[in-house]
Parts: structure tokens; sequence; C-alpha cells
């Protein structure tokens, strides 16, 4: 799967699950002041990205630990997904 | 909301206010002493917990009736629910430093999360771990929480973590809706309201109210979630929306009784 490709899947996670704006999601966007997504949020928005991607994400807790902006849990699932 | 006068240093209320900083400087190893002795005798753990909160309410209860004692102010709980509190989160608003005390000496049977500061002292922590306390910033905390109210305890939660600077701007976070939604148990609010506002965050000790602080807590009727919420929609919308609700609710009450009070109404209000 390509970078674009999970973007684009991390995108309709975020706008289905959360009150944000598409403009708003920009890969410098901060998860936390900016878009108001929280760690419970986050494991939310694993769950359905795990849902939306074929391949299972397998994931612990510190894979996230560093993560401060879209674009930090786009790599991240990158990642992952190799 | 502007602060109240403050009372001069060498005042009745200042006096009662280091009085009362004292009883507590003496009751502090209390706990601890008792958690020792509940250590050794051949109990259960689950007695041993029961035992252990039942002297943190005592111990509560006792340095509330204290202060007012002592002048520093008058209090009164209305119950306006008289049920079980078992398995519920109690969430409460937080003017005052002494909201959990309240709370703790009033309710029983409640599991408190604790400042992660509070366990480096060896004392402190070996009381926490006997009262079945959990311990804020904790990577399960959610779970751990979950469990207890699946067990039938009650969990005490502050949804704006800190103080609150004035009684109408609520900035709650979303643990207590996070915790509400996923294990489908009840919130049972209870609303604090201190008048003038005292024990504030940025106060010291002796800032006290030049007038009798009134102190009034309100133990609501529970509210469900998915009374109040589309439980259709996705978990983290539900988080959203009934934090709102508690929000609404608790300024509802709030702007209330400050109303009530403007009115010159404070007088019977308190009356205990």
């Amino acid at each position: 799967m390509t970078r674009d490709e999970i973007k684009s899947k991390i995108t309709t996670a975020v706008l289905e699950l959360f009150a944000v704006e598409e403009e708003q999601l920009t890969e410098s966007a901060k998860l936390y002041e900016e878009l108001d997504i929280d760690s419970i949020d986050t494991i939310d928005l694993l769950l359905s990205l795990n849902q939306g991607i074929d391949q299972e994400l397998d994931f612990e807790p510190e894979h996230f630990r560093d993560v401060e902006t879209l674009g930090d849990l786009l790599d991240v699932i990158e990642d992952l997904l190799r | 909301m502007t602060d109240a006068i403050v009372a001069p240093f060498f005042s009745r209320r200042v006096f009662a206010a280091g009085l009362s900083y004292i009883a507590f400087g003496l009751f502090a190893p209390v706990p601890a002493l008792v958690s020792v002795v509940l250590a050794i005798l051949p109990l259960g753990a689950q007695r041993r917990q029961k035992l252990t909160r039942l002297m943190i309410q005592c111990l509560c209860r006792i340095f509330v009736e204290l202060m007012q004692l002592f002048g520093l102010y008058r209090y009164r709980v209305v119950r306006e629910y008289r049920g079980s509190v078992a398995a519920k989160i109690i969430v409460a608003n937080h003017p005052m430093l002494l909201d959990a005390v309240f709370i703790m000496a009033f309710i029983p049977n409640i599991c408190c999360i604790a400042k992660p500061a509070l366990t480096k002292n060896f004392f402190i922590r070996a009381t926490l771990r006997q009262a079945g306390f959990l311990v804020a910033g904790e990577p399960d905390l959610l779970d751990q929480m979950i469990l207890n109210l699946e067990k039938g305890e009650s969990v005490l939660m502050f949804p704006e973590g800190t103080r609150n600077i004035s009684d109408l701007e609520l900035n709650f976070r979303r643990g207590a809706a996070n915790l509400a939604v996923l294990s489908d148990c009840e919130v049972l609010p209870v609303v604090m309201e201190c008048r003038p506002r005292a024990l504030q965050k940025h106060q010291s000790w002796y800032q006290i109210p030049a007038e009798l602080v009134q102190i009034c807590m309100t133990i609501c009727p529970p509210i469900s979630s998915a009374s109040c919420v589309d439980t259709n929609i996705p978990r983290t919308l539900q988080y959203r929306a009934f934090t709102e609700v508690m929000v609404e609710f608790f300024r509802t009450r709030l702007t209330t009784a400050a109303t009530t009070l403007q009115r010159g109404q404070s007088a019977n209000i308190y009356d205990s």
C-alpha cells in the first residue's frame, strides 16, 4: 500500500470518527492540540483503520509514544505495514 | 467571578485555617499506621481494602467536621439521590482543595485515582495500595477502572483534572465520558459549590475569605450515556457528546445555584 493510499484511509477514518474538517487534515496538524484526538481516540482510530486495511495492524502503545502530528501517525502506520 | 475579600492575616479565620492544617498534619500518619496493623492481621485482600477505605472515610468525615468546628466554613450535603452508588462513576466539578475530602467523607467505598507524586512516599503508597486506589498515568488505568466498576466499586473522577479558576469555566476532559461509554456504567454527578470561593489553586493556606465560606455538596441522580447520546454513532463521537452533556448539566446546576445566591437566599440554603 502506498503512502498516499494510507493517507487516504486515515483521512476517511478521521473524518468519520472525529468532529474535524477535511481542511484541517494536513500532515503537520497536531493530533491533540489541533485535532483534539487523544490517546483513547487513537485506539479507536487504529481499530477503524484495521477494518479499512486488508492487512492487520499489529501495534503496541510504544509505537505511538512519539507521535504528535498526523504525519507522524502516517509514518508509524507505513512502517507497521511494511 | 471576582475573588472574595481576603481576611487579614491576624484574624480568627486564618487561625482556624492554621489549626486545620496542623490537625491534618497530626492525622496524616494515622492511615499509614492503621494500614500496617491491617497488613499484619490475617485478613483477605477484599476485607483489608474495605476496612482501609472505611478508615479513610472516617478520617475524612472527622476532618470535615473539625474544620466546621474551627469556624472555617459551614457545609451542607444535599442527597437528591439516595440509591446505591455501587458501580457508578462519581463525577464532580473541582472548585476547591477539599472536594475529594468531602466526597470521600460522605460516599462509601470509593475507588480514587491518586496523583503519581503521592506514590513516592512509602507510607502513602502502602495505604493507597491497600485501599485499592489507582494511580493516574498508569498505561492500563482505563482497563483497571472498568474492572473495578465490574466488581461493583464506584470510581471517583474530576474531569477537569485540577481545581478550576471559576465556577462556570468547566474544562472537562473526556476521561469520564470514555469510562462511561466503554463500561456502560452510570455517572453519578456530585456538584460542589463553595461561596465565596476559597482554597483555590493559586491561593496560599492563609488567604481565606473575610466572610464565612459556605460549602454545598449535592449528590444528583445518576445519568447514563446511553440515555443521552445516540449509541449508533462512533464511540469517539459518543465520548464528545457525553462530555458536552455533563458540562451542560454542571453548568446549569451551578448557574441556578449562583442565581439563587445573588437573590440573597443563601442564608437558608446552607443551614444544616
